[in-house]
């Protein structure tokens, strides 16, 4: 048993990258935590989010440079900054923003064992990877002869949605705690472009100076209600409506389990947003493929029978690289975010004559968390160390140390507080930065605010 | 207000209100000036002794050809300064001048570069002409290219025949400078 728990565990590791919540991951037992891991344990008898704030999350981040890289009021010329940031850009660096807005969330034990939870949110999630020769081809041009200067690794995606979903937390036993959920997505926009190929390429030519060439060009992006025929018909209301009901309808899953595999020790794993968009609505793609080859105009000096270089170039410009936009229906997956965690819980939490208030349950959990994102467009791996203590039932406080693809030292807070029924949660990370936001590559945040009841 | 929840109140103050961040200027935008410049092949020919010829094999010094191009839908905001190079080689005994005219959409000449003159019997020569910033608004105009490649007249008044073989290879390149100033 011990080993299969190594292999899962190391399954959701190895393969563990959006929008990583590594504090409120399995943190306090917060409602919310069953939204990252829908196997997670919830001990409230019911709890109601308060709407609209139950949760409100956004992380960004660019994992080339820092606002503070490049605008930093110091005696700098900001031509020597930029130079320096573009000198430090690697092969591939990419640009990610996450939004996420709950409107509303509730969730009830059905009876001892099982517990029901559900709930409406809103999303926006845009990832951008763009490869160093575009970066150079912009920068300083073409100059670089043989050069390929390829977009092989250029790709984005971009996506604002709404998501229904109710989920279900089953204990199996006293040792394991699973549990699933079903998401309904309303996809209202959406833009992908994955799998680019081609390069554009100056080398010495035969006839003429340079022969320039476009090779193995292979690109296309999909779009659903980003290009339409009238935008000034659109009013905010109307995407607001398509949060709910866009027409462009796809299917989820999130997976999760909590197993004690020794007394103190437990492993947790969860998979989020198996699932995708089917885009029916204001839907266009474009794609290019195709080689060309272009050594100049070959003057032919014959104005009795003039030649149309310019159009003929553009026809066959036309015929070589193939460029169709088409109205087809297309799937979407959303990209899959894993989750996988392994801590040890010590400390009794005794009362002033040295009972146990709460059998079996400790006051402190030490351990390590995995987080991964999988996508078409780019997956990422994340490892972070956390402590978390329970100071009492009205307060938990969380603390994390992360490297991920924008630093290795991302320190992260969480703090959760009950004042009755009400419960406040702030989760923030890249605290190091706290000092100075603008030299931060990325800063995520979430707070909310529920209701939480709890058995006597 | 219990002091736990103080706490997380506190803490949400201290990450919204009290996170700071050090002196940034933005408008250092203004300042920005990046050089960047992008090659482009252009026009090339060979022309040997018969293509100066006419049918009853009679001289005729002057050649001419148009590429139709516009540029008009392209922005010039950034285009800082245009560079051609022209490589050359010439093996007749008689000098060329080679005349780069651009019209407008109309055909009325608006701009001329200054005439490339390739000696009789010169290797490669390379020949770069620059168009300043202030004459680059012409080629935003330009709709049609001409160039006309005339053949001096010998010093010893001999005239080509068509058994010649001699020929004058042209290759040219186009360097676009840009400046992303003002971004």
């Amino acid at each position: 048993m011990k080993n299969s728990v190594f292999i899962i565990f190391t399954f959701f590791s190895m393969v563990l990258a959006a929008q990583n919540k590594q504090v409120l991951y399995d943190f306090a037992g917060l409602p919310q935590t069953l939204m990252l891991n829908p196997g997670a344990e919830v001990e409230n008898k019911f709890y109601i989010g308060v709407p609209l704030l139950s949760q409100v999350s956004f992380h960004g981040g660019i994992t080339a440079f820092s606002a503070y890289d490049i605008f930093a009021d110091n005696s700098i010329d900001i031509n020597e900054k930029i130079a320096q940031v573009v000198q430090g850009y690697g092969k591939t660096e990419f640009i990610q923003f996450n939004e996420q807005l709950e409107v509303f969330s509730g969730g009830f034990g059905l009876n001892e064992s099982t517990y029901l939870s559900f709930g409406y949110y809103q999303e926006f999630n845009s990832l951008i990877k763009v490869p160093r020769d575009l970066v150079d081809l912009v920068y300083e041009g073409n100059q670089d002869i043989n050069r390929n200067y390829a977009v092989n690794k250029l790709s984005g995606r971009a996506e604002l949605l709404g998501v229904y979903h109710v989920g279900v937390s089953k204990r199996i036993n006293k040792k394991l705690q699973i549990g699933g959920r079903f998401k309904l997505y309303s996809g209202v926009l959406n833009a992908k472009s994955t799998l680019n190929n081609g390069a554009l390429v100056s080398v010495e030519g035969q006839s003429n100076i340079y022969t320039q060439k476009l090779e193995n060009v292979d690109m296309s992006v999909q779009t659903s209600g980003i290009i339409l025929d009238d935008y000034d018909a659109i009013e905010p209301s109307d995407y607001i409506k398509k949060m709910f009901f866009s027409g462009n309808y796809g299917i989820g899953v999130d997976v999760g389990f909590t197993y004690h595999f020794k007394k103190q020790w437990t492993v947790s794993g969860s998979a989020q947003d198996l699932g995708f968009i089917y885009y029916t609505k204001d839907v266009e793609s474009y794609s290019a493929k195709g080689d060309f080859e272009f050594e100049g105009f070959d003057l032919g000096f014959d104005l009795d029978n003039p030649e149309d270089y310019w159009n003929d170039l553009k026809d066959r410009f036309e015929e070589e690289v193939k460029i169709d936009t088409l109205y087809s229906n297309y799937i979407s997956t959303r990209p899959l975010k894993l989750n996988g965690s392994i801590y040890y819980t010590f400390g009794r939490e005794l009362d002033d004559c040295r009972f146990d208030l709460r059998p079996d349950k400790y006051s402190n959990k030490v351990g390590l968390q995995l987080f991964s994102r999988l996508g078409s467009v780019h997956s990422y791996v994340a490892a972070t160390l956390f402590y978390e203590r329970r100071f009492s039932k009205r307060l938990q406080a969380k603390i994390s140390y992360t490297a991920d693809p924008y630093s290795f030292s991302n320190l992260g807070f969480g703090i959760s507080s009950q004042l009755g029924p009400l419960n406040l949660y702030v989760v923030a990370d890249n605290l190091l930065y706290l000092n100075n936001l603008y030299s931060a590559k990325s800063i995520s945040m979430q707070a909310g605010v529920n209701f939480i009841f709890y058995n006597k | 207000m219990k002091t736990p929840f103080k706490i997380s109140s506190l803490f949400l103050l201290l990450v919204l209100i009290f996170s700071c961040t050090k002196e940034v200027d933005f408008d250092q935008l203004d300042d920005v000036d990046i050089h960047a410049s992008y090659i482009a092949t252009l026009v090339y020919f060979d022309l040997y002794a018969p293509d100066f010829l006419n049918s009853e094999n009679i001289e005729e010094p002057i050649q001419a050809d148009v590429v139709q191009a516009s540029l008009a839908n392209v922005s010039q905001k950034y285009v800082d300064k245009i560079e051609l190079t022209i490589l050359t080689d010439n093996d007749f005994n008689r000098d060329f001048n080679v005349e780069i005219i651009f019209f407008n959409r109309n055909q009325e000449p608006i701009y001329q570069l200054n005439p490339i003159s390739i000696p009789a019997n010169s290797a490669e020569l390379t020949t770069i002409i620059e168009i300043p910033s202030e004459d680059i608004s012409v080629i935003f105009e330009t709709a049609y290219y001409g160039f006309l490649i005339a053949l001096s007249p010998s010093s010893d008044g001999s005239v080509l025949q068509p058994d010649d073989v001699y020929s004058l290879e042209f290759k040219s390149s186009l360097e676009l400078f840009l400046n992303y100033r003002n971004i």
